[in-house]
């Protein structure tokens, strides 16, 4: 227990000095300067309690969450199902396997003002930027879960007489596991940065548009408290993803 | 009566399977999905009214009259230069602290953290903060794509660095290599392949800063024409300017792939 006190505090022990250094330099020059731009880090973090004493944030955070869900769970079935279908068929491969490479490093934001114009203010753009955000990252870990597979395997479930769906299922699923996984991690990770993007741009609803509300209105210690909750809601998203991506990996890992 | 057949050796494979084996077969494949894909465009579209999703040959047509006009490729080539600039000052800092983020210890452990936070979060949540402290100006723009982009190639590069096969360096050593040497003709460029990924990835970013910034801090690129035209409520016209970016982020991409490919295959001579 001391050991790994002792060496947790070596590890982690200069960041951690760092971070009480920024700190205390932000809360002595907020005290100090009297910029607007920088109000100290205390009354940062009362306006951070009010909000959410006050439940200003709590609609927000739903209606973001909801947004959110929904996106991801399109771009986990849609693009495991291009992913499938890539990693299965080389003539699907060779036809959107471009397309798919394009929409991964391409900056689909652009297309955030086209999603306004034709879905609106409401969660339809939101939903639309996550999606576009996340659906390729699945489908390239899907068709590479697909490609990953032993070919040995497969010879030996084909001469067993099993069948495509057979041979599918048993085989080249569980191989494929930890890719579809880490596409889940990572499409998580994307798709929050998506719906952060969508909002802010869309610049009234969820939690994106509070950063614009107050933005607009240098309402300072407020912006940085929303800042502050944007920046521990991508971090519980993406930490609990990977938290449970860990799980499952090492669960098929002790099955198989 | 049913003669039990003799099973199969191999499932059998699809004729069009093997189309893809061969070069022609897969260009026919693409020209194909090329015409599928505009053929969908074209029947999901709908010109009757300014507000609804444009067909392909009008989205086209609407690209070439802001092609000829003059008004995309100046807006373009405004909005370019904070990507210019940006990506810039992302190389000239970003390597630097990369290798001494791998080289140095007590500043990998400070700095490390911060990288892996600002790589997790969705930076255009602090992009009011920039424009209240430098307002609506280039260089609150060009702050933006830097700071979408630096994270990626400081984290590559420090990653490559501290990869090299330390057989190598210390052989350098032992041969009498100054500290400066080492990391010039060792270190470098056996680093190389690693930091041109962070810088691939880094571009991905800064493009979508770029845009992130030009529709946030509208100055006069692409973000102040999509704002008109939004305001006009014309679909078309900004459908052809949000592809000329998504193309030209395609082409960029492309670019620096292919350069990654090649300075791989000198680094590894």
């Amino acid at each position: 227990m001391t050991l790994s006190l002792g060496l947790g505090t070596r590890k982690y022990g200069p960041f951690l000095l760092s971070l009480v250094v920024l700190a205390a330099i932000w809360e002595i020059v907020g005290r100090t300067a009297n910029i607007l731009t920088l109000p100290p880090l205390s009354s940062v973090l009362v306006a951070f309690g009010k909000l959410w004493s006050s439940g200003a944030v709590t609609a927000p955070l739903f209606d973001s969450t909801m947004a959110l869900l929904t996106g991801l769970a399109i771009s986990l079935t849609l693009g495991s199902a291009i992913g499938i279908g890539m990693g299965m068929s080389r003539v699907i491969d060779v036809a959107i396997g471009p397309y798919v490479k394009a929409g991964l490093s391409a900056p689909l934001i652009a297309f955030v003002p086209v999603f306004l114009m034709i879905f609106g203010i409401g969660s339809e753009t939101r939903i639309a930027t996550v999606v576009a955000f996340s659906i390729f990252i699945v489908a390239t870990n899907a068709a590479t879960a697909m490609r990953t597979i032993d070919d040995r395997l497969l010879e030996m479930g084909r001469s067993f007489g099993a069948s495509r769906w057979a041979i599918f299922r048993d085989i080249r699923l569980p191989a494929g596991a930890p890719y579809f996984v880490a596409g889940l991690r990572l499409g998580v990770a994307r798709g929050v940065k998506g719906l952060i993007n969508g909002e802010v741009l869309i610049a009234i609803i969820g939690l994106g548009g509070l950063v614009k509300k107050y933005g607009t209105v240098f309402s300072m210690d407020q912006l940085y408290a929303v800042i502050l909750l944007i920046v521990l809601y991508a971090s519980v998203a993406v930490g609990g993803v990977t938290l449970l991506s860990n799980l499952l990996v090492k669960d098929k890992a002790n099955t198989a | 009566m049913v003669a039990a057949r003799p099973a199969r050796p191999r499932a059998p494979r699809w004729r069009l399977e093997s189309m893809a084996d061969r070069r022609l077969g897969r260009l026919a494949i693409r020209i194909a999905a090329l015409v599928l894909f505009i053929g969908i465009w074209q029947a999901a579209g709908d010109d009757s009214i300014n507000l609804l999703f444009p067909t392909f040959t009008r989205t086209v047509s609407v690209w070439w009259d802001l092609v000829e006009s003059g008004v995309l490729p100046i807006t373009l080539l405004i909005t370019n230069q904070t990507l210019f600039v940006g990506f810039l000052i992302v190389l000239v800092l970003g390597i630097p602290i990369g290798i001494f983020t791998a080289r140095i210890k007590l500043m990998d452990k400070i700095v490390s953290p911060y990288l892996t936070f600002l790589v997790a979060i969705p930076m255009i949540a602090i992009i009011p903060v920039i424009q209240a402290l430098l307002g609506l100006t280039f260089a609150a723009r060009v702050t933006v794509v830097v700071l979408f982009a630096i994270p990626y190639v400081v984290i590559n590069t420090a990653v490559a660095v501290r990869r090299v096969d330390p057989v190598l360096t210390e052989m350098a050593f032992s041969f009498g290599a100054s500290r400066l040497m080492t990391l010039r003709d060792v270190v470098l460029p056996a680093a190389v392949p690693g930091m041109m990924a962070g810088i691939r990835i880094a571009l991905g970013q800064a493009l979508i800063g770029m845009v992130v910034a030009e529709l946030t801090i509208v100055g006069a690129g692409i973000g102040s024409l999509i704002a008109d035209l939004q305001g006009r409520f014309r679909v078309a016209p900004v459908l052809a300017v949000a592809c000329s970016i998504v193309i030209e982020g395609i082409i960029l991409m492309s670019l620096v792939e292919w350069i990654e490919r090649r300075l791989g295959r000198w680094s590894k001579q």
